[in-house]
């Protein structure tokens, strides 16, 4: 089977930042609706606001809680991926 | 071509790679979002004008554009109507604060207040109030004996509020009229509590009562000793559980015995709302929830609804527990917490509220995205607590 290659720093950062870009999308369009309402007391109608509240949620504990620490693990891997005992500044 | 210069350390080793990788993700975590997320707790304690009066714009323009129980989504009639009324009611507080501490924006936010009173007294808003009792709250307020706890109470907190900005209002009437309705009806009551809708006593409603007479006593020089210094004894005594000082969330109106547990949100509510009148019970039921039932995880303040050794259910005043935690106890507690000058509780408890509030600036105005016209009411209302400097009552 052939090993998929190890992800870039491009493409590491990309992905934080599909993440953020997603999370603000979610923010902004959330804003519109009013969804404390639905956790504290869901209703009849509360089962697509709980589901992307819930999502959003989970999306931003992630981001701000997990996210910068899981960026710069990765960075950190990336830079120390075997046969990569070099400075950084010199290439591999 | 110059060499490749080697690390002294060959870093690519699993046992070191590894390692330090997951040592620089706990550090990041522990300490990043921690600072990130109560950077608003810091500014919010401070009382910064900025932030506040984005919020306070977000929520008068709310109350501005008119709040209707469709806005809810409870299956309950009930509990739509009383969001209503509390979203009103929180949000009249909430600005009425902020005027009070930045009074160079008393003219900009006083007609939102002004257009939630009206609200308040409302005969669309009464009703849910007049339904269960089967008499108006406000016609009958020279004539009746019973309770109406929570509308009466609340509503009287928010005309008090507003009398200490604008002692010669329209509302003043009304204002003396609730007060003295609620403080002969306190004198009769059995148990010396008032019941919120027939045959259902909480103390908590009642926090709001003592706390509202005791404002007026304050503001208007009248004098409701002879119910409120009684009264506030019970809180200390009675009314809460004597091994952990949490307030019983309700009481039987036959013997007056409890019928719940006694809870965090019911106590760090009352410690809200008994705060707008006196320092000293307040203070014991912000301290008892607080030790009882405050924790925190990587500097994220909660309250757990329960104190430990005990459980139960979540409802409506809780909000739904997760892991024991209750949403609405966590965010009552950040009003009392800034209000006897806790910053290390208060910044802990808005770490929370930024995370899972998800505030969101637009055109001026700052709102928490999971808010909406309650939420965003009450919050402003709880990070804009004034620092209570009345006298500890007798």
């Amino acid at each position: 089977m052939k090993r998929r290659p190890p992800p870039t720093p491009r493409r590491i950062v990309l992905e934080f930042l599909a993440l953020v870009a997603l999370h603000w999308a979610l923010l902004h369009l959330l804003a519109e609706a009013r969804v404390l309402e639905h956790l504290l007391a869901p209703g009849p109608g509360s089962r697509v606001a709980l589901a992307a509240t819930g999502f959003f949620l989970l999306l931003r504990l992630f981001l701000l809680v997990f996210g910068p620490a899981w960026l710069l693990a990765r960075l950190w891997l990336w830079a120390t991926r075997p046969g990569r005992d070099v400075l950084p500044d010199h290439g591999a | 071509m110059l060499p490749t210069p080697r690390l002294p350390v060959p870093l690519s080793r699993p046992w070191l790679r590894w390692p330090v990788a997951v040592l620089l993700f706990a550090l990041v975590a522990i300490t990043l979002p921690r600072w990130w997320c109560g950077r608003d707790g810091h500014r919010w304690f401070e009382g910064d004008a900025t932030l506040t009066l984005a919020h306070a714009r977000e929520v008068a323009a709310i109350l501005e554009r008119g709040v209707s129980a469709e806005d809810f989504t409870s299956a309950s009639d009930l509990f739509r109507n009383e969001w209503l009324f509390g979203s009103y009611q929180m949000g009249a507080i909430a600005l009425l604060q902020v005027c009070k501490a930045h009074p160079e924006h008393e003219a900009e936010l006083m007609p939102a207040v002004e257009r939630a009173l009206d609200e308040l007294l409302s005969e669309r808003i009464r009703a849910f109030d007049a339904h269960k009792w089967g008499e108006d709250p406000l016609e009958t307020l020279q004539t009746s004996e019973l309770g109406h706890a929570a509308y009466l109470g609340y509503l009287n907190l928010a005309l008090g509020l507003h009398r200490e900005l604008a002692p010669g209002s329209r509302f003043v009437a009304t204002h003396d009229r609730v007060s003295a309705a609620l403080a002969r009806r306190l004198a009769s009551a059995r148990h010396g509590l008032l019941e919120t809708y027939p045959r259902e006593l909480y103390p908590v409603d009642n926090a709001a009562v003592l706390g509202s007479l005791l404002l007026h006593a304050r503001v208007t020089g009248a004098d409701h000793s002879s119910v409120t210094a009684p009264m506030l004894e019970r809180f200390r005594r009675d009314w809460r559980a004597p091994e952990n000082g949490l307030l019983f969330q309700s009481l039987d109106p036959h013997d007056g015995r409890p019928l719940d547990a006694p809870r965090a949100s019911g106590t760090a509510l009352a410690a809200v709302l008994l705060g707008h009148g006196e320092e000293s019970v307040a203070r014991e039921l912000y301290e008892s929830a607080r030790a009882s039932c405050a924790g925190s995880l990587f500097g994220f303040g909660f309250l757990r609804e329960y104190a430990p050794g005990a459980s139960g259910p979540g409802d409506i005043d809780s909000g739904p527990l997760i892991f024991g935690l209750s949403p609405s106890a966590t965010g009552f507690l950040i009003g009392p917490a800034r209000r006897f000058g806790d910053r290390e509780q208060f910044v802990a408890l808005q770490r929370t509220a930024h995370l899972m509030g998800a505030p969101v600036s637009r055109g001026g105005r700052r709102g928490y995205v999971t808010g909406g016209p309650l939420g965003n009411a009450l919050l402003l209302a709880l990070s804009t607590t004034a620092r209570s400097e009345i006298p500890a009552q007798p």
